[in-house]
């Protein structure tokens, strides 16, 4: 709880209007996109500048109070839920765009801004912002920043730490901070690049300068179709190893076929099919039409059922709408789910994905697979009905064992979620204590009273054990 | 009370859980948009209905004053991937809070209103033709006639509107048309249905179709799409039954008028853009029908951002008129801002709320831009008025 002249304080800086603290204005921000991992705040704060970001954290380093920045909150790893309570600074009021500057290829953005407004304002001189997560079109480029989203382009683009190039911070000591800036790889310790992906751990990002790319001159979509997982699988590999990128390689099995196809954003993808996978290329027309050739024929050496091919606006967007619905309309098979986020060698795709499907049909879930196969980056969906007494608890465990699966065959027990609250238990399967241990010396270093998104990351056992 | 634990484990409660809480909705909702606040946004919205149907917070006006912020635009529908059916789920809410006597006070007061004066302006209701005496024009009251002109409170009683009734009866008289007002129409009831008002709904329902079914008229049309919401869909649902008579917003009315030669309309000369009311785009799905009545006259038509299906609301809908007028015109100020950035002298609208909303959003901003209604703009042009 936190006492009334503390809030009163808190007031004074934010004023009534954007403070919230009754139970039914609270109650809405004690989970992130995942409702899993509940906790609710003690008061939720909207500021509209940087200044009232350092007197907010201020005032909770005075009086010991844990906070964590909030964006859309749409992540999945439970990384927005004030685990220990406390103030949620929550950015939607900071959506600004400070600079668009052409010359230098850079935009200056407060956190809230989405990456479709980066985007519109870039695209008057044909240029646009390349991170597209699956929620991009409403999460925060603040919360792309604190777990370095990904999305369907950064095969070829990269994750949005490429795309970063300087920040505004305000760290836990309310010290304001400003790392990096327009240039492109200043010498020294990159601390943007710490900064990035660390899931609001260390401080308070304020402002963000990213970079802006030209719109490549003309785009491919290709649709294959398959029968068998395997076959889907090894068409990825293979096109990658050709060594022309395409900038997208989206895989989706059958439950994310069904998902889709069960709802309103049906698109008539084939409801026998075992999996699909959509190439996006790009770049100079005579370039994508050789490059279009070799993918559809490794995808036809691998026995695509079919393979379909769009140049036209229209008709790319019509072979990309169920990938596009697909995370969405998941709601149409099952109440919840869980969506992990690992990842693996890309050449362990043929063998991962019928274990996962294996898996699923033991325990008795649905797992919907559509993620971003170019970069092994997986997202089984874990469907259930949160209903059914002990369901929830099972498709977590379901989860972690898949991670665990993953880190196996050598990958990541995150792509691009992030850690959070869920996958902070698999941090010591994944890392060495030494590892660890340093990664702890950096929290220490910029957040010494642990109160800047407290219980993230690090499992609560081994942060102790570490600091011992 | 006793509503939600009946609904429990029915149909109402796995509405609410299609909701998945991936917030793909967010940036659609304009009260969210304009507030940043999780409870006054579609996924918050329906996150604390769930909270009140498993009974962690109770049902109670502080719920409500999130809730009724709600404008019922239903663009939230659109951006939701899992198909949640938002505004079915709020109809049944409201219900609830209704009967619960959980609903803010504002909104309260309106179904009163409605209830007593049968107006929304609490207006003598026999007033409700003073139009008619105001503009001058013939409207005439038959016993029989092919078609109703249904005009509403807002047209009907509100100075500047009451042009749209002037422009809409002036123009069926042109085309020779066979239509009278009804004899004692009442309010529409479509906010006592946003209020979860239902059983006063239903009165009003009966009398207003009983009125029109007196006439014998095949069609009623109707310059608000509240109104023709309220005829088309919610009265054979509450009714429980097919009406007799076809319901059509006036734009329709001058879509076919212009296909079929009744109207030669000089052109149009400014740069003019359209403002899609929520109701009539999105909800009934009118969207091509003006912009083929505006493209007939004008050769500098500009679209603006946020349209058609995906149009953004003018603050004005719901009731959030009566229950937050500061955020209903901080919405409209953010619509004007989009309708401006297209560079038009001239916007058109084709709802008597949207109009109100923006006018007045322009006057606040004392910018020269012009707000009219459809209906206006091309008895205008025929020199009707
Ligand atoms: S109906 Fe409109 S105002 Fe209401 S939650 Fe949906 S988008 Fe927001
Ligand atoms: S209403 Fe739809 S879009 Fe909004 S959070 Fe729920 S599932 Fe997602």
């Amino acid at each position: 709880m936190i006492s009334d002249h503390i809030l009163k304080e808190l007031e004074s800086i934010v004023g009534i209007d954007r403070l919230l603290r009754k139970k039914e204005e609270l109650m809405v921000y004690e989970c992130d996109g995942q409702t899993f991992f509940k906790s609710m705040p003690d008061v939720v704060v909207l500021p509209t500048s940087r200044d009232e970001v350092v007197n907010i954290v201020n005032i909770c380093n005075k009086y010991n109070i844990p906070y964590l920045a909030r964006g859309a909150g749409t992540a999945l790893s439970g990384s927005a839920v004030p685990i220990r309570g406390g103030v949620v600074i929550a950015f939607a009021r900071m959506n600004s765009i400070l600079e668009v500057d052409f010359d230098n290829q850079r935009v200056v953005v407060e956190p809230y801004v989405t990456a479709p407004q980066i985007t519109a304002v870039a695209s008057e001189k044909g240029f646009f912002y390349a991170p597209d997560p699956a929620s991009y079109t409403v999460s925060s480029i603040g919360g792309n920043i604190a777990h370095n989203a990904g999305g369907n382009h950064c095969l070829k683009y990269g994750v949005t730490t490429n795309h970063v190039l300087g920040l505004e911070m305000v760290l836990p000591n309310g010290d304001v901070l400003e790392l990096g800036g327009k240039a492109l790889d200043p010498p020294g310790y990159d601390l943007v690049g710490l900064m990035v992906g660390s899931e609001g751990t260390l401080g308070i990002v304020t402002k963000a300068v990213v970079r802006i790319l030209r719109k490549p001159p003309a785009t491919a979509v290709i649709l294959a179709i398959f029968d068998s997982l395997v076959d889907a699988s090894n068409t990825v590999s293979e096109v990658i190893a050709v060594g022309k990128l395409p900038a997208v390689i989206e895989f989706m099995d059958k439950y994310a076929i069904k998902a889709v196809e069960s709802g309103v954003k049906a698109c008539g993808l084939p409801l026998d099919a075992e999996a699909i996978l959509l190439f996006e290329v790009d770049g100079f027309e005579d370039e994508l039409d050789v490059q279009s050739e070799k993918i559809i024929e490794i995808c036809k050496k691998n026995h695509a059922r079919s393979v379909e091919m769009a140049k036209d606006p229209d008709g790319m967007a019509k072979l990309m709408a169920g990938r596009k619905a697909a995370f969405g309309s998941m709601g149409n098979l099952a109440p919840s789910y869980v969506v992990d986020d690992g990842t693996i060698p890309r050449s362990k795709l043929p063998e991962v994905m019928p274990i996962i499907r294996k898996w699923g049909e033991e325990h008795g879930f649905m797992i919907a697979n559509v993620f971003h196969a170019g970069e092994g980056n997986l997202h089984p969906i874990i469907l259930y009905d949160p209903r059914v007494e002990g369901k929830e608890q099972e498709a977590l465990k379901l989860g972690l064992d898949i991670l665990k699966l993953c880190l196996d065959v050598g990958g990541t027990i995150t792509g691009e979620h992030g850690v959070g609250i869920e996958k902070a238990e698999l941090m010591p399967v994944q890392y060495s204590k030494d590892e660890l241990k340093r990664m702890l010396f950096i929290k220490e270093i910029f957040d010494p009273k642990g109160l800047c998104n407290p219980g993230k990351i690090f499992p609560e056992k081994e942060v102790k054990i570490l600091a011992s | 009370m006793a509503k939600f634990n009946k609904l429990d484990q029915s149909d109402y409660y796995k509405l609410i859980l299609r909701c998945v809480h991936c917030g793909f909705c967010l940036q659609s909702c304009p009260t969210y948009r304009v507030l940043g606040i999780e409870a006054d946004s579609p996924r918050g919205r329906l996150y604390l209905t769930r909270a009140m149907v498993d009974k962690r917070i109770d049902i109670a006006k502080d719920v409500a004053n999130h809730l009724y912020k709600c404008t019922m635009c239903a663009n939230c529908e659109i951006a939701c991937p899992s198909a949640v059916k938002y505004t079915d789920i709020m109809f049944i809410t409201r219900e609830i809070m209704a009967e619960a006597n959980a609903v803010p006070l504002g909104a309260e007061q309106l179904v009163n209103t409605i209830n007593n004066a049968k107006n929304i302006f609490m207006m003598d209701n026999t007033l409700r033709k003073d139009w008619v005496i105001y503009t001058g024009v013939e409207a005439p009251i038959k016993d029989k006639a092919d078609m109703v002109y249904f005009v509403g409170c807002v047209t009907s009683y509100s100075g500047r509107i009451q042009g749209v009734a002037q422009a809409i009866a002036s123009i069926l008289n042109y085309v020779g048309e066979d239509w009278t007002l009804l004899k004692d129409e009442w309010c529409c009831g479509h906010p006592l249905k946003l209020e979860g008002a239902t059983k006063e709904f239903k009165k009003v329902a009966e009398h207003n179709v009983k009125m029109i079914e007196e006439t014998g008229a095949t069609k009623v049309v109707s310059g608000c799409p509240g109104c023709c919401l309220a005829l088309k869909k919610e009265y054979p649902e509450v009714l429980g039954r097919k009406l007799n008579f076809e319901v059509l917003h006036f734009s329709q009315i001058l879509d076919e008028y212009i296909k079929k030669g009744k109207l030669k309309i000089p052109k149009f000369e400014s740069k003019v853009t359209y403002h899609d009311p929520c109701e009539l785009g999105r909800i009934l799905g009118i969207i091509n029908e003006p912009r083929r009545v505006i493209k007939s006259i004008s050769d500098k038509f500009v679209e603006p951002i946020e349209r058609g299906k995906e149009g953004f609301c003018c603050g004005g809908g719901g009731l959030l008129k009566v229950t937050d007028s500061q955020l209903s015109e901080s919405i409209a100020n953010k619509r004007l801002e989009m309708l401006i950035k297209t560079g038009a002298e001239v916007i058109i609208s084709a709802c008597p709320t949207c109009y109100q909303s923006l006018a007045d959003a322009t006057s606040r901003k004392n910018k020269a831009l012009q707000v009219i209604d459809i209906a206006e703009l091309i008895a205008q042009r025929l020199g009707l008025m």
